[in-house]
């Protein structure tokens, strides 16, 4: 007999988002949403989990943190035909990346609501395009809107919190969410990223909310867990978030082919789990988790299942 | 910004009076700038941005916040802005209509470094970008185009328009030198070009004839609005070029040119950087001399 999960999880996704590509041979592919999901059967983890399709986002929830110049782009860029592809700074739009991006950004506010409501306890967002990247004006690296950001304006501005944090756990920096909080404290912003790597942006913001943390190619889960213990978690119990959003990437994993860090899953369930006592102490347990970044097809799989096993606290 | 930040509105009473002792002040026309409606500004920046600059004005003279290590707001930095941004409306919509030919906006705080996130670099909303998205978005121009002669790079410009081919931007600047952006973007409506320290006049002639001026005829703008920063100057204690003024005499002559063959003439023109006050109020003369021909 299955233990009962003691936690509500939902899984926000949507179809369209495998439906946005970017090519045949392109790492951000709609596979790794398939791997997942394979992943979730395969231990067991899915049937705990309340899955829910992500509605479309309003151009209103999008304007928060994009300009409507940007958000017009993305879609009258679309192209007619599949296989064709309009192509900016390291992302190409292909038919369905409209409607999967209003699908990834809608995950982002319906998963703030929900959790803000406690229907749910937390929820990942399985979703493409990927965000983090994503700036004010320009979409680029992968990521077309920026889906946490959205998620955290909306807490902020509809809901009314005064404070919440974001915990960025991609290897590459998060360039597109720090700019976009760069001036609001009530964003207190935590991560760590590969240095000499895409998109060798992030030393020049030092603010006290702004806590992301530049590590050398290889450094591996224990130095991974110092820093979160030394330099997030004394910033994040400082500012005492009432909601936590996670951008999740998992290409610092040791296997990935894009970053050259030596995470394995065990720092994955280890960081959720630090991520998790931060939001019961302060912030009612409130999560909502993004996915970002994680090329190798099976260690994101193992390393999403791990993170997602421990919002949900699975044995 | 405080009584010894080079950005200080010195620079307008110097450039005023520059004007008037140049015997020029009497063939324009002074307006006054309205202030922007929200809604212009927010085609540029985002409501966070400006809500940034609005919620966080001091309450008294002599108080400062801190927007970066050199951008400060004081108790009518809001004020200041929302004339600035207005003076790009009011000037873009006169030129339009037939009332004027061309403009200059006298304004601070100044503009192109004020990326859609937030202000920086003395800057606090982008007001050329914020006139190149009026004549788009209100006046449905099709194609317009942004000349910045500023020695920085106009990181904020480019930010806003990199994803829309409708602005073409032109530029020089000093490279390496804040904001240490621009390299990056390899688009053909994005003719940012670097040039190193100790560059001259004729140079940068050479690169306006060889690489601004092919595009801007392949652009055919139909309005052109101008990032006028004299911090090229060699006098700039900021910048390390070696422009004069009638190196921006010359540009300026061959911006109107353009503008004659393919725009009727639209331009407005920014006061951006410049920081040594008299060769400032010098190339701001030689500046509006081109713009308003006057040979006096």
């Amino acid at each position: 007999m299955q233990t009962a999960p003691k936690m509500t999880t939902a899984l926000y996704s949507h179809p369209d988002c495998k439906l946005h590509e970017m090519g045949l041979q392109h790492p951000e592919s709609p596979a790794r949403i398939e791997a997942i999901e394979a992943q979730l059967q395969e231990q067991g983890i899915a049937q705990h989990l309340d899955f829910r399709l992500a509605p479309e986002a309003s151009i209103d929830d999008i304007r928060r943190v994009h300009l409507l110049d940007t958000i017009e782009m993305v879609r009258d860029n679309t192209p007619d035909k599949l296989g064709d592809y309009f192509g900016i700074h390291d992302i190409s739009i292909n038919q369905y990346t409209w409607q999967a991006a209003l699908r990834a950004a809608g995950a982002a506010g319906a998963a703030t609501d929900a959790v803000i409501a406690s229907e749910i306890n937390n929820a990942f967002c399985l979703v493409r395009p990927i965000g983090h990247h994503a700036t004010p004006s320009t979409p680029m690296g992968f990521c077309v809107f920026n889906n946490v950001a959205i998620a955290a304006m909306r807490a902020l501005k509809v809901h009314g919190l005064e404070r919440v944090a974001i915990i960025d756990i991609d290897v590459h920096h998060g360039n597109g969410t720090d700019e976009i909080f760069a001036h609001e404290p009530r964003v207190m912003m935590a991560s760590f990223y590969q240095t000499y790597l895409y998109p060798f942006s992030g030393n020049e913001r030092q603010r006290a909310h702004m806590v992301n943390v530049p590590v050398p190619a290889r450094t591996k889960g224990d130095g991974i867990r110092k820093l979160v213990t030394e330099q997030w978690l004394p910033a994040l119990h400082a500012h005492k978030p009432e909601m936590i959003f996670i951008s999740a990437g998992f290409d610092a994993h040791r296997d990935d082919p894009l970053g050259e860090m030596e995470l394995v899953e065990d720092d994955y369930a280890w960081i959720t789990q630090q991520v998790m006592n931060v939001a019961n102490e302060h912030a009612q347990g409130r999560i909502v988790s993004f996915l970002e970044g994680g090329y190798n097809l099976q260690a994101l799989a193992k390393s999403a299942a791990a993170h997602i096993k421990t919002l949900a606290q699975l044995d | 910004m405080g009584p010894y930040h080079p950005e200080s509105p010195v620079r307008l009473q110097m450039i005023e009076d520059q004007l008037i002792s140049s015997r020029i002040d009497s063939y324009l026309d002074f307006r006054l700038a309205p202030e922007a409606s929200v809604e212009d500004i927010c085609r540029v920046h985002l409501m966070e941005a400006i809500e940034l600059v609005r919620d966080n004005t001091p309450e008294e003279v002599g108080a400062y916040y801190p927007l970066d290590s050199d951008t400060m707001l004081n108790k009518y930095t809001w004020l200041a802005a929302l004339r600035a941004a207005g003076a790009a409306v009011a000037a873009t919509d006169a030129v339009i209509a037939g009332e004027i030919d061309n403009a200059f906006c006298l304004v601070r705080p100044i503009g192109h470094h004020a990326m859609p996130s937030a202000p920086m670099g003395f800057c606090v909303f982008n007001n050329v970008a914020i006139a190149a998205l009026r004549a788009l978005e209100v006046h449905g121009m099709k194609r317009v185009a942004i000349v910045d002669f500023d020695v920085h790079h106009g990181n904020g410009t480019e930010a806003a328009f990199v994803d829309d081919p409708r602005v073409l931007m032109v530029s020089f600047y000093q490279s390496p030198l804040y904001p240490y952006s621009g390299n990056e973007q390899k688009r053909t409506h994005m003719v940012n070009v670097p040039v190193p320290a100790g560059t001259k006049g004729d140079e940068v002639r050479k690169l306006v004839t060889e690489k601004w001026l092919p595009a801007l005829h392949a652009h055919k703008p139909e309005m052109i609005f101008i990032s006028a920063g004299f911090d090229a100057h060699r006098d700039d204690p900021l910048g390390d070029m070696g422009l004069v003024e009638d190196d921006y005499a010359w540009i300026t002559q061959q911006i109107m040119a353009v503008a004659r063959e393919y725009s009727q003439g639209r331009i407005v023109s920014f006061l951006e950087g410049g920081y040594n006050l008299s060769a400032l109020a010098r190339s701001v003369v030689a500046h509006v001399k081109a713009l308003a021909e006057l040979d006096v």
